[in-house]
């Protein structure tokens, strides 16, 4: 891990993104007080809301990418420093671990704040579960985030349009759907690639049903280490194969 | 301060390749290892599998489990739900779980009577969950693989508000007696402790004006009047429904101010209020502005005002039938 590269992150997101954190920070407060003001239900979808895979992902992609113009990143002066290339998506993929999370605890107490000026009672917001889930997807889709950004420019928006949309798609229809008819022969099909590309990449891990369960499966554990690993190593290996100058700056 | 690393700085890193590679071999051989062998659940649902025992069983919900072998997504529920303890205390203490599996061999349903619940309760994925009253009547339907919290929740609300449900179908289906016998039930038990739960804030106070409609109906005034002044007891002030209702029924507001309330479509109520106070040509004007509109929030009360025709006079019913029924 590098601190150069955690200090440029962090500096180089709260100056170009100043203004759009603004207008964040008055959607959320706004959203914050809706959902108090609607009652405790409507807090509950909040929640739910921010713990959506698909939040996440946007959550960790404003940190991996460094400025509003991809391209721009001030590699090119890291890079100039013996820093290998390794180190930079390590240090990369903590500090969108971390910023990530800045942007969950900011939402939690915008809601707490709201709640406290309407409805001065004790709300449970968040159980420790709940907790550990932010704290371990927050992970997994930061090291996604950052493999997803390392792509050609060109390839890393279209991936991140789809992965965004699949999980989207994937929290609003979790079901398999039975086809009638001739096209009744694609189900199979159709789920089991589902299955397996879900199983293969998805980076979501639910500790609570994972281990407040009468049985235990290792699967989901080895599966999310994985996919990190992976997504780490492949971060690694695309940022090797590009150059960088200062001609880039 | 930055440390200097002598090495390439784009080598790609032995230990990662080698971490990736080990993680990626115990996943698949985890995986492969627990197709073959899966972990068995100390604790398991009492799963029926004939559809035919649960019609046996009366005062416990149904709750049918709609699964598929060729789903993934079940088996994820299962793994992540129905595995937990909670929900399993949950469903073998307060339902009757029946299980229905499609198989897709010879790519068709299975059996007839799986595919007639498929088809009267619209299943059209996999894993669908459906609870019922005994009788069969569809009382919610869950589809998809909920988070087992999720689940939870909607199995509590279930539990909480099943003789809710089960008294406002009866009082619906113009059963005025059973509904009375349950719907009372259910205030006994629950004693507007819902109140200020948000969702389920208004079950008590419908289920108390259609148990006072019962009661008149029945011929019990003083048991109505004693239903509608425990109800009042708990109002809060709100403007919430069906709580101006009640007020206007125990003569706190005028019928002017009720009109002012959320609800669009009060004219149900209002028939039921004025067949039970024997205003036969009253109610008839009310179910004349009723039976065309479409039903609004308080569909039980409006199936109720439609029950009411049948009990009608023979020319103010001849009239109805005519005009809205052929």
């Amino acid at each position: 891990m590098n601190l150069a590269v955690l200090v440029y992150t962090f500096l180089l997101r709260t100056k170009k993104f100043r203004k759009i954190d603004l207008v964040f920070d008055a959607m959320l407060i706004t959203a914050c007080f809706g959902s108090v003001m609607q009652g405790p239900g409507m807090v509950q979808r909040f929640i739910d809301l921010m713990m959506n895979p698909a939040t996440m992902m946007i959550m960790a992609w404003g940190f991996a990418t460094d400025s509003m113009v991809k391209g721009t990143e001030y590699q090119a002066l890291l890079f100039t420093r013996p820093l290998t290339r390794s180190s930079y998506v390590v240090s990369k993929t903590i500090m969108t671990w971390l910023g990530a999370q800045l942007v969950f605890w900011k939402c939690f107490l915008a809601l707490l704040a709201a709640n406290l000026l309407l409805h001065p009672k004790t709300v449970t917001f968040f159980t420790g579960w709940d907790v550990l889930y932010i704290v371990a997807n927050t992970l997994s889709f930061g090291a996604l985030a950052v493999a997803v950004h390392r792509l050609p420019t060109k390839w890393a928006g279209l991936a991140y349009i789809l992965l965004f949309y699949s999980y989207l798609g994937g929290a609003a229809m979790p079901a398999g759907v039975k086809f009638t008819g001739s096209a009744q022969s694609a189900t199979v099909p159709m789920e089991m690639t589902r299955d397996a590309l879900s199983h293969v990449l998805y980076p979501v891990i639910d500790l609570e049903a994972v281990f407040h369960s009468t049985t235990f499966s290792i699967v989901p554990i080895l599966a999310y280490i994985s996919n990190i690993l992976i997504y780490i190593t492949l971060a690694t290996i695309m940022l090797n194969r590009r150059e960088f100058s200062y001609a880039q700056d | 301060m930055l440390k200097i690393n002598p090495g390439d700085t784009t080598a790609t890193p032995l230990w990662l390749l080698i971490s990736a590679s080990l993680f990626l071999v115990l996943r698949v051989a985890a995986s492969l290892y627990e197709a073959q062998h899966p972990p068995v659940p100390k604790e398991q649902i009492a799963w029926k599998e004939n559809v035919e025992i649960s019609k046996q069983i009366e005062g416990k919900p149904l709750l049918y489990y709609f699964r598929a072998d060729w789903s993934p997504t079940c088996l994820q529920l299962e793994t992540d739900s129905f595995c937990n303890p909670e929900i399993v205390e949950t469903i073998n203490k307060s339902f009757v779980p029946m299980r229905l599996s499609d198989t897709l061999k010879p790519l068709v349903l299975d059996h007839n009577k799986t595919k007639e619940l498929i088809q009267k309760y619209a299943v059209s994925v996999f894993p669908s969950l459906v609870i019922a009253l005994p009788d069969g009547t569809l009382f919610e339907k869950i589809p998809g693989a909920v988070k087992h919290k999720n689940l939870q929740k909607a199995l509590d609300s279930a539990v909480k508000t099943f003789k809710a449900v089960q008294g406002s179908e009866a009082f619906a289906r113009g059963d005025f007696d059973l509904a009375n016998k349950l719907l009372g039930e259910y205030l006994a038990e629950n004693k507007y402790a819902l109140v200020d739960e948000s969702e389920e804030f208004f079950w008590p106070f419908e289920c108390a004006f259609r148990r006072y409609i019962c009661l008149r109906s029945l011929s019990k005034d003083s048991e109505a009047e004693a239903c509608l002044t425990e109800a009042l007891k708990h109002d809060n002030n709100k403007p919430d429904w069906p709580l101006p209702l009640l007020r206007y029924v125990a003569g706190t507001i005028s019928l002017k101010e009720l009109q002012k309330s959320e609800e669009p479509n009060l004219e149900p109520d209002l028939a039921l209020l004025a067949f039970v106070n024997h205003k036969d040509q009253e109610c008839f004007e009310h179910l004349e502005k009723s039976l065309p509109r479409t039903i609004y929030k308080s569909r039980y009360d409006s199936r109720a005002a439609r029950a009411l025709v049948a009990k009608l006079s023979p020319d103010l019913r001849k009239q109805l039938e005519l005009k809205y029924f052929f």
